[in-house]
């Protein structure tokens, strides 16, 4: 799965309609809430344990991927 | 360099971020590192009889503090057993944080930390919070109002700066302030308001006599009978927290300058008291100048409760004494509800929820709002108000 998919998929999204660009201010649902659940689904989905530190950077989908790729995710 | 992001516990090398945090939110407060009955009292070492501090915990960015909860502890009771528990208090996130990470990741820790974490709390999207990371919401505790002087409360009432009558009763304040907004209906709909309530209590009149010798004093302290009162009644409620004589010590003890303690008893035994806030938002031209008091907190016997009655009664005249135009009342117990009503308090929406996070199955989720014993002066919710 990629990272736009499971973000569309916790967001109830399509994936088609993302882009490296959307972030919390393009997508309605990214609230506090939205965020820990994405968080709790690329954790689960790539099996890496995030730190808070880069959950926190987690504000965009090209920082989610530049993230997951210092957890060894490709 | 990239900023690093954790969450702690308070301890002691947090100290001078945490009181820059503490001045930003509660700036009258100074540097003692004392939130509105939170925080501060937390971190002062708790109530008595409690040997280790309540946690707080801290979100932090590097060595800044950005978000707060702090917890103060008490004692669940159910009419078997007693639990420890903490109620979850002054729950701040600096404001550029707001709506990412901070709060969730400050409720997962309590959750982690906490056995038992109570809260109330009028804040939705804390609310949205607390549900979405497994707390159970009860519900809203009603809210009632006792008019005293019907003509000032038309007169200057201000809807629309009193959060605690907006909630979710956006009707009931729309139709009040419009009520206000006609011009003189304060005199009229003022008589008739007083007269209603006149008439009201006057028809309660029977239901309301006690035909004991039960007499209402106001205490200073809270003596040796408060823990014997609290040993004879304590179990008969579902649901409430333990109000022997240190947790109010530890409660009230410290600022009961600020409220009245009225007691009743019959014969030297006590059967009630009752805790009243007399200068809330006195002289506060956000709520129109109107002088409120409130009933923030009692305790009665559920099976006897002419000493309640006794008890509202009496605070209703000690209030009325002190020229308050309105007496508001958050209760959750059924049978205070019953006994405000039959005081003429009117029932008005709420906005005070109540949840809980329960690790250790101590309370049975099958009791109703209603079947709880639970007040303003629970908590910090009294500030709140």
């Amino acid at each position: 799965m990629t990272v736009e998919e499971l973000v569309g998929k916790v967001f109830k999204i399509n994936p088609e309609e993302l882009s490296d660009t959307s972030s919390r201010n393009t997508i309605e649902q990214w609230d506090s809430m939205g965020h820990l659940a994405l968080i709790t689904a690329l954790e689960e989905q790539f099996q890496v344990s995030i730190s808070i530190t880069d959950a926190m950077e987690m504000a965009n989908i090209r920082k989610i991927k530049d993230v997951l790729k210092e957890y060894g995710v490709r | 360099m990239k900023a690093q992001y954790t969450v702690a516990l308070y301890n002691s090398q947090h100290a001078a971020a945490f009181h820059k945090f503490v001045d930003y939110f509660w700036p009258r407060k100074g540097t003692t590192a004392a939130g509105p009955g939170s925080a501060g009292e937390a971190n002062a070492g708790g109530p008595e009889g409690f040997e280790n501090k309540p946690p707080t915990f801290l979100f932090l960015k590097d060595e800044e503090v950005i978000g707060h909860i702090a917890s103060l502890p008490v004692r669940f009771s159910t009419r078997s057993a007693t639990t420890p528990a903490h109620w979850v208090v002054g729950f701040m996130v600096l404001p550029e944080h707001r709506n990412g990470l901070v709060g969730p990741c400050l409720i997962k820790k309590v959750n982690e930390t906490l056995d038992l974490a109570m809260s109330l709390h009028v804040e939705e999207p804390v609310l949205r919070l607390l549900k979405g990371l497994g707390w159970y919401h009860v519900g809203v505790i009603p809210q009632y109002i006792h008019v005293l002087n019907w003509h000032r409360l038309l007169k200057n009432i201000r809807t629309h700066q009193m959060s605690f009558l907006d909630g979710r009763g956006s009707l009931w304040s729309r139709g009040l302030q419009s009520l206000a907004s006609i011009h003189r209906a304060h005199l009229v709909i003022g008589s008739l308001g007083r007269l209603a309530t006149q008439s009201w209590l006057l028809a309660t009149t029977f239901a309301r006599r006690s035909g004991r010798a039960l007499r209402v004093t106001e205490d200073h302290e809270f003596d040796r009978s408060y823990d014997a009162f609290w040993e004879r009644v304590g179990s008969k409620f579902d649901a409430l927290v333990v109000r022997d004589r240190a947790y109010l010590q530890s409660r009230y003890g410290s600022t009961l300058k600020d409220y009245k303690l009225l007691a009743c008893r019959e014969k030297d035994e006590l059967w009630g008291f009752c805790i009243v806030k007399v200068k809330q938002f006195q002289d506060d031209p956000r709520m129109g100048w109107l002088r409120m008091g409130s009933i923030v907190d009692c305790l009665f016997d559920p099976s006897s409760p002419q000493a309640l009655q006794a008890l509202l009664s009496a605070s209703i005249g000690c209030l009325a004494r002190e020229a308050v135009d309105a007496i508001f009342c958050t209760a959750s117990h059924r049978t205070v509800q019953k006994y405000l009503m039959r005081n003429a308090f009117i029932k008005m929406p709420g906005n005070l929820n109540f949840a809980y996070h329960d690790r250790i199955g101590a309370i049975d989720k099958h009791v109703s709002l209603s079947a709880w014993h639970l007040m303003r002066g629970d908590s910090d919710a009294a500030a709140n108000f």
